[in-house]
């Protein structure tokens, strides 16, 4: 590390942000022989491996476990488990720092220098850290992801009314918790709570997931309610006082903790930019092109910056893209499709359209699956999209372990497959995977394990 | 409602031209009432109407159309009130990205791509930008680093797949391009505004096609010289009573034709094909003549169908039949397939000595006639003037050899120089 007033350092390329759209840049421009320094000034592997994706299913593996120790009449088991919140809080917490350790020896094992410190362009080709070490580039990648937007109606103060991030850290099971969202957050933590035991209440604004097929979002709602979570849909909240939400329905919901998922903004603030060429878009992400370059030449970004769909499932590929374009290869984001799961209760997974102009579905339900029935997880189906020339456009899938078949299904999309490349491939029995394979036949009009009445 | 598409109807007939609509818009059609007539590489077709109903026509005449493409539909009147005027459902009109032709650009080979310019228009971030194009990650990246525009590609996967292969022909295609300009590049350099662009027709291109073929068949020829004096004897003497009888004009043509069938027996290789994958020789024991007839589009080929079992007579009248249908242009694709040995008259065309022709694939061989003409030989040590029709038997060497061809030339004259052997009959 260089100190004040120091000579410049030269690299060929440095990445700012060490998330899923940084250090993956890194490692493939240092793979690419190029000389990479990556400026973090938290911890390495973002958001996604410290404080979101990571977090939420170690808490949800906990919860499950948990719940399952509870027993299951219809199987003959039966039991009162206890749980040790803090020693639980402990195995979370050490999760997010082995793997964020990993990177970190990823780094180390590929020469990459890397700087615990905030990043200021001085023009293109050079940049100023916060420890005072000037670094002068050949190609510079922003992965500077998202920060949270300061919610309107109430004020996050860390112990009551909190964050996502710190929900993700609390050390105890909240009595009682209020959950306000519309997307993740509304399903995966509600279940959660439910199963390590707090009371737990959803306000969802436009309602749960209501940007996903309702179809694949009605099964885990359904647990929710089983669960005893109550679920307050488009009913806004009105105001907040003194541990008490009031809903425009007159509605009064009193608990302990309040959980908020704050809109994420693209954080750019203090790195620069007008220094340089680049440009933002009317929302403030970062432009770029298909090779994810900016408008000024020699800088890159990758991941949430550049705007929607905000994922580290996105942003893990836009970093290797952006860490080749970045040392010289024609390399484009032309991905096809961007899968996302949802770790809800049955779990959530989708890839591609599911509608529009000339496509058509076919479900499976697991109701007809061997492994389902076997395993007690009957609730959910597989969905296949096709056009008209039996080209596979999406799938969705609810169901237990959704998110392994979601990735053959994905390759499935990538690869332009069509019903019979599906169709005609062996999965291994008795698995959940089959359930694709079966939509598939229903899709071609020969369905074996399950009966579709011919339509005309 | 029934849909009236161009059909495939076979011989590796891909596209057409429509040539002349025979109906309009609302017109009463009966079931097999010709609609339209389309002009193939081979002959022109009859399109019939599926139905009797009222007639809608999407197709226009002089534009080209492919097999699979809608020419009409037939209905009731409100069957076919949604059904799109025939400019929106233009037969030819690009159907998806996946072929972005446009049928009125310059003429640029259709897979050759344009190297790509660095900068592209910035697309959007969702990934969906490539979604209409279908084919598989790694061909994708291969494009990318190749500089290969996938938009420009057609593939020749399942459902028109890009595969690894049409990348890197494209990309070499590029290359070869780029390197050095074509033939017609260096021309327009100088002689722009000196050179008349004619495309070639259905037929030329078929012509061309099946020449280009020819041209990889290992060949070679025999050339040798008949008497004819005795022939053209025959043919005059036997002129007039052949009219009388028969009501034909008599040619020397039925006769060769019967002379060569009956040479062919003697030499069957040369009525045969040649299938080079399993290195085979598919000696054919049926005769069908193909016989080169020039016509106002280009040269077709027309075929005497089972020659062997025929009389001159019936040959004759044959001939005369398949020519009254090549002039007016109701010839069908049964009237031109199926050839087992082809033989072309050069001789009739009014000039030439000797002609070297090329082999009409998938035939072995083909036999060349040149103009019959007055010429002294020596005969019996004193010099005489005798009616010489030169010959040119053209054979794929890879079956036959120089032996055979000249066994087979020395039958074809004895038949030729004493014709007497040949019935005449009805």
């Amino acid at each position: 590390m260089g100190v004040v007033g120091s000579l410049p350092e030269e690299v060929d390329v440095v990445v700012i942000g060490g998330g899923a759209g940084g250090y993956t840049a890194a490692i493939r421009a240092s793979e690419l022989g190029k000389s990479v320094a990556l400026v973090e000034a938290d911890k390495l592997g973002g958001s996604c491996l410290n404080y979101t994706c990571i977090p939420t299913a170690t808490l949800i593996n906990i919860a499950n476990k948990f719940q399952y120790a509870k027993g299951n009449k219809d199987l003959g088991i039966t039991g009162t488990p206890q749980i040790d919140f803090k020693k639980a809080h402990e195995y979370r917490m050490n999760v997010s720092k082995k793997l964020s350790s990993g990177v970190e020896s990823l780094c180390k094992l590929h020469g990459i220098e890397v700087f615990n410190a905030m990043g200021s362009f001085l023009s293109s080709n050079s940049l100023q850290l916060s420890d005072g070490v000037t670094l002068n580039f050949k190609k510079a990648i922003i992965s500077t992801g998202t920060k949270l937007a300061q919610p309107e109606k109430f004020k996050i103060d860390g112990v009551k009314v909190l964050d996502h991030k710190s929900t993700l850290s609390l050390d105890y099971i909240p009595k009682s918790i209020v959950i306000v969202n519309d997307d993740y957050a509304a399903i995966e933590f509600s279940s959660m709570f439910a199963k390590l035991g707090s009371k737990v209440y959803v306000i969802s604004e436009k309602g749960i997931f209501s940007r996903l097929d309702q179809d694949l979002v009605a099964i885990p709602k359904k647990k929710l309610a089983d669960l005893g979570v109550e679920v307050y849909e488009k009913d806004p909240v009105k105001s907040y006082s003194d541990g008490k939400i009031t809903l425009e329905s007159g509605k009064e919901i009193t608990a302990d903790i309040i959980a908020l998922s704050p809109e994420r903004v693209p954080y750019t603030e203090g790195l620069g930019l007008e220094n340089t060429k680049v440009q933002l878009n009317e929302k403030g992400f970062i432009k770029v092109d298909s090779h994810l370059q900016t408008t000024d030449p020699n800088i890159y970004a990758s991941g949430d910056i550049v705007g929607q769909p905000m994922s580290a499932t996105k942003a893990l590929r836009q970093g290797v893209i952006a860490g080749e374009s970045a040392s010289g290869l024609n390399s484009e984001f032309d991905n096809v499709a961007i899968p996302e799961t949802i770790l809800s209760d049955p779990e959530i997974a989708i890839v591609g359209k599911l509608s529009g102009d000339g496509i058509k579905t076919v479900k499976f339900p697991f109701s007809a699956s061997g492994r389902a029935i076997a395993d007690d997880a009957t609730e959910g189906f597989v969905k296949i999209a096709y056009d008209e020339n039996g080209v596979v456009k999406g799938v969705g899938i609810v169901g237990e372990n959704a998110d392994v078949a979601i990735g053959e299904a994905t390759l499935g999309i990538e690869m332009s497959a069509m019903l019979e490349d599906i169709a005609d491939t062996i999965h291994p029995h008795p698995t959940m995977s089959e359930g694709l394979e079966e939509a598939a036949e229903g899709a071609l009009g020969r369905p074996i394990d399950f009966y579709i009445a011919p339509s005309h | 409602m029934e849909i009236v598409k161009f059909a495939d109807v076979g011989e590796g007939i891909t596209e057409g031209h429509v040539q002349k609509i025979l109906v309009k818009d609302g017109d009463q059609v009966k079931e097999d009432q010709t609609l339209m007539q389309v002009e193939t590489d081979k002959a022109v077709v009859n399109i019939p109407s599926i139905k009797g109903g009222t007639v809608k026509v999407v197709a226009k005449e002089n534009t080209d159309i492919k097999v699979g493409d809608i020419l009409a539909y037939v209905g009731t009147p409100d069957e076919l009130k949604n059904i799109p005027s025939s400019a929106a459902a233009q037969p030819n009109a690009p159907k998806a990205a996946a072929a972005p032709s446009k049928p009125n650009e310059p003429s640029v080979p259709e897979a050759a791509p344009k190297p790509q310019a660095e900068s592209k228009p910035a697309a959007p971030h969702e990934g969906e930008a490539h979604a209409e194009i279908l084919t598989t990650p790694f061909v994708r990246k291969l494009a990318e680093q190749l500089k290969v525009d996938l938009t420009k590609i057609k593939g020749t996967g399942p459902n028109g797949r890009i595969m690894e292969v049409d990348v890197r022909d494209a990309a070499k295609e590029a290359s070869d391009v780029l390197k050095k300009p074509r033939h017609p590049e260096i021309l327009a350099e100088k002689h722009a505004e000196e050179i008349e662009h004619v495309p070639l027709s259905p037929v030329r291109k078929a012509i061309a096609k099946n020449m280009e073929a020819s041209w990889t068949i290992p060949r070679a020829s025999h050339i040798d010289l008949i008497d004819a004096t005795e022939l053209n004897r025959i043919v005059s003497e036997s002129k007039d009573k052949f009219m009388k009888q028969f009501n034909i004009k008599l040619t020397f043509l039925p006769i060769l034709i019967k002379a060569t069938v009956a040479a062919l027996k003697d030499n069957p290789h040369f009525n045969a094909s040649y299938d080079p994958v399993n290195r085979e020789i598919l000696v054919k024991h049926y005769y069908n003549i193909g016989l080169g007839a020039e016509t106002k589009d280009g040269l077709k080929v027309i075929v005497v169908k089972e020659a062997d079992k025929k009389s001159i007579v019936q040959i004759a009248r044959d001939l005369a039949d398949l020519r009254d249908k090549l002039y007016a242009n109701t010839i069908t694709l049964d009237d031109m397939k199926d050839s087992s040995f082809t033989i072309t008259n050069a001789g009739s065309l009014g000039g030439g000595f000797i002609g070297i022709p090329m082999i009409n694939p998938p035939d072995v061989a083909i036999l060349a006639f040149s103009m019959m003409k007055d010429m002294p030989v020596a005969v019996d040590g004193k010099v005489e003037i005798r009616k010489i029709l030169p010959f040119t038997l053209t054979f794929d060497h890879r079956v036959v050899d120089g032996a055979e061809a000249v066994k087979f030339g020395n039958e074809l004259k004895s038949y030729i120089e004493d014709p007497e052997f040949l019935e005449m009959g009805d």
